[in-house]
């Protein structure tokens, strides 16, 4: 009988615990604790997705914000990259998100447009010691929506052509250059695709990937696009004459006889473009800067250049952008833009470029990037043709990506024609679009 | 009347620790849950903007496409997967039953998918049905047979997750054997002393013995293979062409990509009612085919 | 027994030792393909290699640096030992419960338990989270520790009163004569006869904790409050992914577990000798 009364104290004392504690929420306790200490202090918290290499600077910025700014005190909480957007979502919807966290493109329009982050125009406004013409311009715009700026920068990508060296010299060929066009590219790929004695592809001259921001460019050089400029209609646009003979083109680069690159799925398990590249079996690439901490870490000898143009001359190129923004529902917003302004600011961008990492986002550091580093030029340069994919400038954006590739899908398996598919695809975007 | 009595309330003081995490951890969040079911809901604007909105989603649910397709697929999934591994489970956890030498390490190896993160599991397949690369079609082509390109073809994606998940069984395996560990020898050898053979025996003593270990793994197995996720969100992501779209990753993508969090949980309910009609079935059959060797209750 | 017999049972068993051995080659070869990626170089990952050209074993102590990893390894002890004694205790003693008395809305109670296994986690997680956040255990430990103390997961109920059920009543109506009460009962026959099931909870919930990625990720703000699940992930950026060393990270993970396993499982050969003696 005792041990029963025992049983029953154990759970009575266990669900006191959890009453005791819920009858007073953390958040509050814990500030009016700390707040006996320091009577003025401010918490903040900010967050970012992150591997190993990258949160360290984040963590030195941390302390150095902390010192010079006595009265808030920061806590940077990284998250693992493949759980960042569950681990926001989830915060967010119970209103206990960072202060200040990091958005790339993939869901910024999106939170701009739910209200999720604070336009930083009123706080750039008032802050005449902080110019953001320091950033560099296409970068800065990159982040506007509507005419209002939403994030500061932090990291940025710009995709350019990548080629492997040691595979063109084996050929005897010239290395890419800046007046390439698209149709230059696939010859070249052409001669660089080899065969062993089974027939078997041993090596790729390009990779057409079925990533969307690649084939924007590629659409761009050829004077088109999947959507109109604002995002309102892909009638015309996903299925104009000009896109479906342009994807016509890409798509045989990757089937039938004369294939020049792997299929999507194929280059997926070979471990993606940048892995058949480092091995040598893959010439040419169009991807983000991201790319290089691997290369740089491999045998490969590689080069860059500027993505092709077009037929007629026009050229597209694309950032892939991630930037600080402001949780709209913080309680701390004037000492959060402090933050978000230190974060982006000079320092910090010299510091995370420091190890050629990642590129700096203010100009005057990117020019000396330029001069001094011979692979970084063209990539920077590539970002005076950046415009913005569709995602970044609509809320239907994600609905005509999704459709797109889609289609692209059911061209590669064969399901349809590059035509039909593209057709039902604009019929598809148009007739759900809301605005 | 008494021992009866006090026997009742031994019974509920037992079941307790659960009962109190049932009111506290869990009955919130599933009427949470189920409130949401009738509303709207962006959840990255936080719990302020929840608004309901009757039956709507479960009117656009049912005027969904992609639904009907979620549900074919999973419907396939768990009507095939679901008696594919629990037979191959149960002659697996036979074999380890026996009593030889070296049998600790046989059950260790069979053991250790299991121990491998579903993601880690994943990556390694995908690299292992690659249709040109692959160990498997390499293998299929040394006895002449020409592998299909697996997961990147519409009508192979599906049996390819379903053969791969046969790699993974070792906790069924396990939860059998520890089935089986409670069959008394004295029950094989009084059958073969009676003449009953490798097969008779099967049928008459281990089946009805370990009928309820196999009970629990069917409900398990109907629970787990409609809620199956992990794998297809990490390898096929649904694709190619839907063909792999199972209903939790669907939900999923409603939740955590397009943040309908309202949507998701009508769809999280619909698919609540689908496993307990299955579960439902399973418990009613049970009398007539689980035997509890220590009481005569009815499930 | 005569010869034939025994013959027979031999052939029987040479057949299952041949598929057991067919089977732990199909079940090896991918294990074998994870070790050696874990001591390839990157550029080698992808590589036509299935063997390193370089045996590179400095990825395990690279991984094992990058990381605080006894940080991440301490903090995983924390929640495991409360874990598994909560969920192995708990979940026995209401297993007991459900396989041993009548009671009122028994059925309905079970049904109940097994209902809650059948809502997917995706819709209740931002709830459960909510809640959690409400009582201010937002990073902390208590919501990967606390609810295993309250009868330790459907799934272990249900499978420990499934063995439950299937043990004589005899033996417990022979203690009840020898003047034992309920609780003695349990404690002293019922335990002590479940321990292949009670293992195989002990195992799975190892398992479970030692690998769980979405709990931690979704609690634990602070690095330094990280499990090992979790620190581990660290090689996984939103742009790069360091395979080999990840490989290597998986591995390190997967050694106690499988150790775990190996010691383990001999109370399964236990357990039925306890209760064949016991029955016969």
């Amino acid at each position: 009988m005792k041990k029963w009364a025992i049983l029953l104290v154990v759970t009575m004392m266990a669900t006191l615990v959890l009453s005791a504690c819920s009858s007073g929420s953390s958040e509050t306790k814990n500030e009016s604790q700390s707040g006996t200490a320091d009577q003025e202090k401010v918490q903040l918290k900010f967050t970012v997705w992150g591997d190993v290499a990258s949160a360290g600077p984040e963590v030195k910025l941390t302390e150095e914000f902390n010192k010079s700014h006595p009265n808030i005190e920061v806590k940077f909480e990284p998250v693992p990259g493949d759980g960042y957007g569950t681990k926001l979502t989830t915060s967010l919807a119970a209103g206990q998100a960072p202060d200040v966290f990091l958005i790339g493109e993939g869901d910024y329009y999106k939170y701009v447009d739910k209200g999720v982050v604070e336009p930083l125009d009123s706080y750039l406004e008032a802050d005449k010691s902080f110019d953001t013409s320091m950033f560099q311009k296409d970068l800065l715009d990159m982040g506007h929506i509507n005419g209002k700026t939403y994030y500061l920068p932090k990291d940025f990508n710009p995709l350019s052509l990548w080629y492997n060296k040691k595979l063109f010299d084996a050929a005897g060929m010239e290395y890419p250059n800046e007046n390439w066009t698209w149709d230059d590219l696939n010859a070249a790929a052409k001669k660089l695709t080899l065969k062993d004695d089974k027939g078997k592809i041993k090596q790729f001259g390009f990779n057409a990937t079925k990533w969307e921001y690649p084939i924007f460019t590629y659409l761009w050089s050829n004077g088109t696009s999947i959507s109109n400029e604002d995002g309102t209609k892909a009638e015309g646009f996903m299925n104009s004459d000009k896109t479906i003979a342009a994807m016509e083109k890409y798509v045989a680069m990757s089937k039938g006889a004369d294939k020049v690159s792997p299929t999507p799925q194929d280059a997926e398990t070979l471990g993606g473009d940048g892995s058949m590249f480092m091995t040598d079996k893959l010439a040419m690439m169009v991807t983000g800067r991201w790319v290089k901490y691997d290369l740089d870490r491999s045998k490969v000898d590689y080069g860059t250049s500027l993505i092709p143009k077009g037929a007629d001359g026009e050229r597209g190129g694309i950032i892939a952008a991630a930037g600080w923004a402001i949780n709209a529902n913080s309680k701390h917003k004037q000492e959060a833009y402090e933050l978000v302004k230190w974060l982006s600011g000079k320092e910090a961008q010299v510091l995370r470029s420091e190890k050629g990492l990642v590129l700096p986002a203010t100009v005057n550091e990117l020019e000396e990037v330029k001069k001094t580093e011979v692979k970084d030029k063209p990539i920077i340069d590539m970002m005076a043709f950046a415009k913005k994919p569709v995602t970044m400038v609509s809320s239907n954006g994600s609905l005509f990506v999704e459709e797109f590739n889609k289609a692209m899908e059911k061209i590669l398996l064969d399901q349809s024609s590059v035509k039909d598919a593209l057709n039902e695809a604009a019929k598809n975007v148009d007739s759900k679009i809301t605005k | 009347m008494k021992h009866k009595s006090r026997s009742e309330k031994a019974g509920y003081l037992f079941i307790l620790p659960w009962f109190l995490g049932l009111l506290l951890f869990t009955i919130g969040p599933m009427i949470f849950s189920l409130i949401l079911s009738f509303s709207k809901w962006d959840i990255i604007t936080g719990i302020g903007s929840i608004e309901f909105v009757g039956l709507d989603n479960f009117v656009n649910i049912f005027k969904d496409e992609l639904f009907y397709t979620s549900l074919k697929v999973t419907f396939i999934f768990a009507l095939v997967s679901v008696p594919l591994y629990q037979i191959i489970s149960l002659l697996v956890a036979m074999m380890l039953n026996m009593r030889t030498k070296g049998m600790n390490f046989f059950r260790l190896i069979f053991f250790m998918p299991s121990v491998i993160p579903a993601v880690a599991v994943s990556m390694m397949w995908i690299m292992i049905l690659n249709p040109e690369y692959g160990i498997l079609n390499k293998a299929l082509s040394l006895v002449g047979i020409e592998g299909p390109a697996w997961l990147q073809d519409p009508k192979y994606a599906l049996s390819a997750l379903i053969v791969m998940g046969i790699w993974g069984i070792g906790n069924t395996i396990i939860i059998y054997l520890s089935g089986l560990q409670g069959v008394p020898e004295e029950l094989y050898e009084a059958a073969q002393l009676d003449g009953a053979g490798i097969v008779r025996r099967f049928f008459s003593v281990t089946i009805p013995m370990i009928s309820p270990t196999i009970f629990f793994n069917l409900i398990m197995g109907i629970i787990g293979g409609f809620q199956y996720f992990t794998q297809a969100f990490v390898m096929t992501n649904g694709g190619p062409l839907n063909s792999t779209l199972f209903y939790n990753l669907f939900l999923y993508n409603k939740a955590f990509k397009t943040y309908e969090m309202g949507y998701a949980s009508a769809l999280s309910w619909i698919l609540f009612a689908i496993i307990l009609i299955f579960t439902l079935i399973v418990i009613r059959t049970s009398s007539a085919w689980v035997y509890y060797n220590g009481d005569d209750d009815k499930d | 027994m005569n010869i034939q017999t025994s013959l027979k049972k031999n052939i029987a068993k040479l057949v299952a030792l041949v598929i057991l051995i067919g089977g732990s080659l199909i079940v090896l070869v991918p294990l074998l393909w994870t070790v050696s990626t874990s001591l390839k170089t990157p550029g080698e990952v992808f590589g036509d290699n299935f063997f390193p050209e370089v045996w590179k074993w400095s990825n395990y102590s690279d991984a094992v640096n990058a990381i605080p990893f006894f940080t991440f390894l301490k903090n995983t002890l924390i929640v495991l030992v409360p874990v598994l004694i909560g969920t192995v205790f708990s979940s026995a003693l209401c297993a007991y419960g459900f396989a041993r008395f009548k009671f009122k809305g028994k059925r309905w109670l079970f049904l109940v338990l097994l209902a809650t296994m059948m809502l997917p986690g995706q819709v209740t997680m931002i709830p459960m989270f909510i809640m959690f956040k409400e009582v201010g255990w937002v990073d902390t430990f208590w919501p990967l520790i606390i609810p295993s103390f309250f009868g330790g997961g459907a799934f272990n109920i249900f499978l420990i009163r499934q063995f439950m059920r299937g043990i004589p009543r005899d033996l417990d109506e022979a203690a009840f004569m020898d003047g034992a009460n309920r609780w003695q009962i349990f404690m002293k026959v019922m335990l002590p006869l479940s321990k292949p099931p009670l293992v195989a909870v002990g195992i799975f919930t190892f398992m479970g904790v030692w690998n769980d990625f979405q709990g931690p990720l979704i609690y634990l703000n602070s690095t330094e409050k990280y499990t090992l699940a979790l620190g581990l992930s660290m090689f996984k950026g939103l742009y790069n992914i360091e395979w080999n060393m990840l490989m290597a990270a998986t591995i390190l993970i997967m050694l106690p577990v499988l150790i775990v396993f190996f010691v383990a499982q001999k109370y399964f050969i236990e357990g039925i000798s306890i209760s064949s003696a016991m029955k016969g």
